[in-house]
């Protein structure tokens, strides 16, 4: 189904969960691969071992806190001096659920910092070098929370649906040099994040899905690939919802 | 496995026939007549694919055709996989230039029609293991309501709905549903719109340019397979950025 040879790949948050799957799907699909960590620790590296063992020609990594935008700015530029990026995937996020009236405006503002300002930066970077190229694909991962308003999800629901918003204006500002945006709106995915979650509020959103299931990290990985890849060649500015059908 | 596909006369359905059996699919082609050039067409197909293609014929506009195609396709004792419904027709004229005999027979055609078919596909196939997915080719006409347009978008727009309801129905017994709205697809649909206004439309994408049946036959493949299995309920828009 895809091929991604040649294709260089920018995966953000790639420590675990869905932006792990998302590197290695990529890698088995040939794609070379930058794995984006926070700092390097024990589970970055462990991670890559493992993985350099069956792809180690297609894959390094690069470190910088996604709040602070000087580091954004200094480590992409020394990645983007060398290498293009062709593929880009904003897949970091953070989530605090709480409800309003608890939540602090240090919370507000470290998600909205991680979920949406980050992945402008990066996407101004990068588009630099995507501009030049007149190609490249631009995947944001968003959440069903940007759409459904669920409780305790009010700060987390915003900075997805703004990164949508984002999405989809750059989509028409970028699109006449060949470059797509598109999101993926994952909805209940078997990660750490769903720890946030009790488990009543968690059974209650899969028993009201369609498919009554959760979804894993390869379900977001595969329609990441898909958005990424030229079987999606006429698709832009969509945000495909990833959830069983919520 | 097959795959059936309404509508493999022309345009996106002939192109996802071809493209379906490039990819290792085998195809059950639904046309409305029988016709010597498809057949020859479908015969080339399956030799330089090494894949089965075999076409039935039948009326959408009428359920007992439909019900004897379902009879046909139980038949050959084929495992199915999927159902890709992109037969339909179009009678565009301003609203009030509408006759109601238009705006039945647009929707007997692009809703009674699939929504018929896909009843009898669900029948045929309740009882295999396989996950199934089924493909209703839409239409951003059906999203963003333009002129001259009312017979034609509000039978897609139905459609929308319909997956909606089987996917809501029918997602925890092993079925997918999702719905591709093309934009401006390079097909002889196009033939009656003034050139003026298609340019006009073309100009509007993101991507400033024509879309290609090809395009949204790649779509459709992976909306069949297995890689979109957590994706049911949706409306993908393949229209390079209309909307």
């Amino acid at each position: 189904m895809f091929n991604f040879a040649n294709k260089t790949v920018l995966v953000t948050g790639a420590n675990r969960g869905i932006g792990a799957q998302i590197a290695k799907s990529f890698l088995e699909h040939e794609a070379n691969v930058v794995m984006h960590f926070r700092s390097e620790s024990d589970e970055s590296k462990k991670l890559i071992s493992e993985l350099r063992k069956d792809y180690s020609n297609q894959l390094s990594s690069i470190c910088f806190d996604l709040s602070n935008g000087e580091q954004i700015k200094n480590e992409l530029k020394i990645l983007l001096k060398d290498n293009p990026v062709d593929i880009l995937v904003n897949n970091a996020g953070v989530t605090h659920n709480m409800i309003l009236q608890m939540t602090s405006e240090d919370d507000l503002y470290m998600q909205y910092e991680i979920n949406t300002f980050a992945p402008f930066r990066i996407m101004q970077l990068v588009l630099r070098k995507m501009v030049r190229a007149k190609q490249g694909s631009i995947i944001n991962i968003s959440s069903s929370a940007a759409f459904d308003g669920n409780q305790g999800k009010s700060i987390y629901g915003g900075t997805k649906a703004a990164l949508i918003a984002m999405s989809k204006s750059l989509s028409r500002e970028v699109g006449p040099y060949g470059i797509r945006v598109n999101c993926i709106a994952p909805g209940i995915t078997e990660t750490d994040m769903l720890s946030s979650m009790t488990e009543d509020v968690i059974n209650e959103s899969i028993n009201q899905s369609d498919l009554k299931r959760s979804g894993r990290p390869i379900d977001i990985a595969n329609a990441v690939m898909f958005l990424a890849s030229e079987k999606s060649s006429y698709i832009t500015g969509q945000t495909i919802r990833v959830d069983g059908g919520m | 496995m097959y795959i059936v596909v309404t509508g493999a006369l022309s345009g996106i359905g002939k192109e996802t026939v071809t493209h379906l059996a490039e990819n290792n699919w085998n195809v059950i082609a639904c046309v409305e007549r029988d016709c010597s050039d498809f057949k020859k067409f479908s015969n080339n197909l399956s030799k330089k694919t090494s894949q089965k293609i075999e076409v039935i014929n039948f009326d959408l506009g009428d359920e007992e055709s439909i019900i004897n195609a379902a009879k046909k396709i139980k038949s050959l004792k084929v495992d199915l996989k999927g159902l890709v419904n992109i037969a339909g027709i179009t009678k565009d004229s301003s609203v009030l230039m509408t006759s109601s005999q238009d705006l039945k027979h647009v929707n007997d055609i692009n809703f009674f029609g699939p929504v018929v078919f896909t009843q009898y596909f669900i029948k045929l196939t309740q009882r295999s293991d396989i996950a199934k997915s089924v493909v209703f080719i839409s239409s951003i006409s059906a999203l963003d309501g333009i002129e001259g347009m009312l017979s034609y978008g509000t039978s897609k727009n139905a459609i929308v709905n319909a997956a909606r309801v089987f996917s809501r129905e029918l997602g925890d017994k092993n079925y997918r549903f999702n719905v591709i709205a093309p934009g401006v697809i390079d097909t002889k649909m196009n033939e009656k719109v003034p050139s003026d206004i298609l340019e006009k439309r073309i100009a509007s994408t993101s991507l400033r340019r024509i879309g290609s049946p090809k395009e949204v036959s790649k779509v459709i493949e992976f909306l069949i397979s297995d890689y979109s299995s957590f994706i049911t309920g949706q409306t993908i828009r393949v229209d390079g950025g209309i909307g």
